[in-house]
């Protein structure tokens, strides 16, 4: 019997070893949740500046406002899918939690005559859509967990100038949605889906912008409602631009995408990343549970193994003072 | 001077806030030539060029950064810069 406390030995040991892993990793993801969440409070003041300034030069702009990027093209019915998921899994359900959102939304638009293309970031959705067999018009791995600026400007441009392709070019869409996961607090994270391009000025991203006033004709421009843009514009100050309202418009349109992909990424890249926090802290907990258990088992063979020693032993003494 | 008025200036690119300060007067680079901005500026948005923003810190000096791309914006004495890149120059 001394075969079965080797064997609960050898488990309590490589049990504790995957433990010591798992602590590691849950740590190694805590830290870096803290430096995701930093360089999203970072943006911060970028991001607002950039709404601001998009809200004043869309007023500005007036009633001929036709800018590429917030008009509805309806000379293609291919919607662009951006999914942002892991690079890794041990984060429980995250990346099935994307995925599962994305395919019931792509299915709904293609239950709409729309024709959906993806784009993904991170490994886990490229390899799941790869043995599916579902082409991606475009990939960017192995960024999931610490995404750059830089990623999301390449991002946005691929996505841009999918937007502002030509009709009849196969590359060309005429939506951009983005499924991702919106990071509320460490203990609750939401897949979500945008839609990001055209833009449209919602009342929810209108919130980034300090006073109610541009919000409200950002929503008003946005819609093309000349009238109440031209009522609107009377509640700023009569800005001058330079060069003119709409070349600010169109450098500032394209920074605008970027800088919304760029907290998409990082929200995606939190959320990613508190997953596998709670993922590794459970992982923890079971290998415990697990060493206890095997400790218990391997306390349970060596009682057994020294009763039978002595029993053996007690017997072989009766047997031997019986043939005396 | 009577007039004691300054600007407040704050540039940022998306890595965060790089500066914030206040100075009497500032240079931007804009695309189309370079602008300089005193108090009581009227509203005013623009589009960065690539060079040298500098600020003229009320207690003598100045301050400068290098910009690449971006835009500015002036309200009510308010300077907001927002760059793509900002680098300051000691």
């Amino acid at each position: 019997m001394a075969g079965s406390q080797r064997v609960y030995r050898a488990r309590i040991r490589s049990t504790q070893a995957l433990k010591k892993i798992f602590r590691a990793m849950e740590l190694i993801a805590a830290s870096r949740i803290g430096r995701a969440r930093d360089a999203a409070g970072a943006q911060a003041p970028y991001a607002r500046a950039l709404t601001r300034a998009v809200g004043l030069a869309a007023t500005h702009a007036g009633e001929d406002l036709h800018h590429p990027l917030l008009s509805e093209r309806t000379d293609t019915k291919r919607v662009a899918l951006l999914v942002l998921a892991a690079d890794r899994g041990m984060a429980g359900a995250y990346t099935a939690n994307v995925l599962r959102e994305a395919e019931a939304h792509a299915a709904k638009l293609e239950a709409g005559g729309q024709e959906v293309v993806r784009y993904v970031v991170g490994r886990r959705a490229a390899g799941y859509y790869e043995f599916r067999g579902v082409p991606l018009a475009g990939k960017w791995l192995g960024v999931s967990d610490s995404p750059t600026f830089a990623t999301a400007k390449e991002i946005a441009n691929t996505l841009i100038a999918a937007f502002s392709a030509p009709a009849d070019s196969d590359q060309a869409v005429g939506e951009l949605h983005v499924v991702y996961t919106h990071f509320k607090n460490m203990v609750s994270q939401q897949p979500r889906i945008i839609r990001m391009l055209p833009l449209e000025f919602t009342d929810e991203e209108a919130e980034v912008v300090p006073d109610g006033a541009p919000a409200a004709s950002g929503t008003a421009a946005a819609t093309g409602d000349a009238a109440k843009a031209a009522a609107q514009a009377e509640l700023y100050p009569l800005y001058s631009f330079e060069p003119s309202a709409h070349a600010v418009l169109d450098a500032l349109l394209p920074r605008y995408i970027r800088s919304r992909i760029y907290d998409c990424l990082l929200q995606a890249a939190a959320s990613e990343l508190a997953n596998r926090q709670r993922a590794m802290h459970t992982a923890t907990d079971n290998a415990e549970d697990l060493v206890r258990k095997y400790t218990r088992l391997a306390n349970q063979a060596r009682q057994a193994d020294i009763t039978q020693e002595i029993s053996e032993i007690v017997s072989g003494a009766d047997a031997m003072a019986a043939g005396n | 001077m009577a007039d004691e008025r300054l600007l407040t200036v704050e540039i940022a690119d998306w890595e965060g806030q790089v500066w914030a300060g206040q100075g009497t007067f500032l240079t931007a680079p804009t695309v189309e030539g370079s602008v300089g901005i005193y108090p009581r500026h009227e509203p005013f948005l623009a589009l960065l060029g690539n060079g040298e923003v500098k600020v003229d810190l009320p207690a003598g000096g100045a301050f400068r950064a290098t910009v690449a791309g971006g835009f500015f914006s002036v309200d009510s004495d308010i300077v907001t810069i927002v760059t793509d890149d900002a680098t300051v120059v000691e």
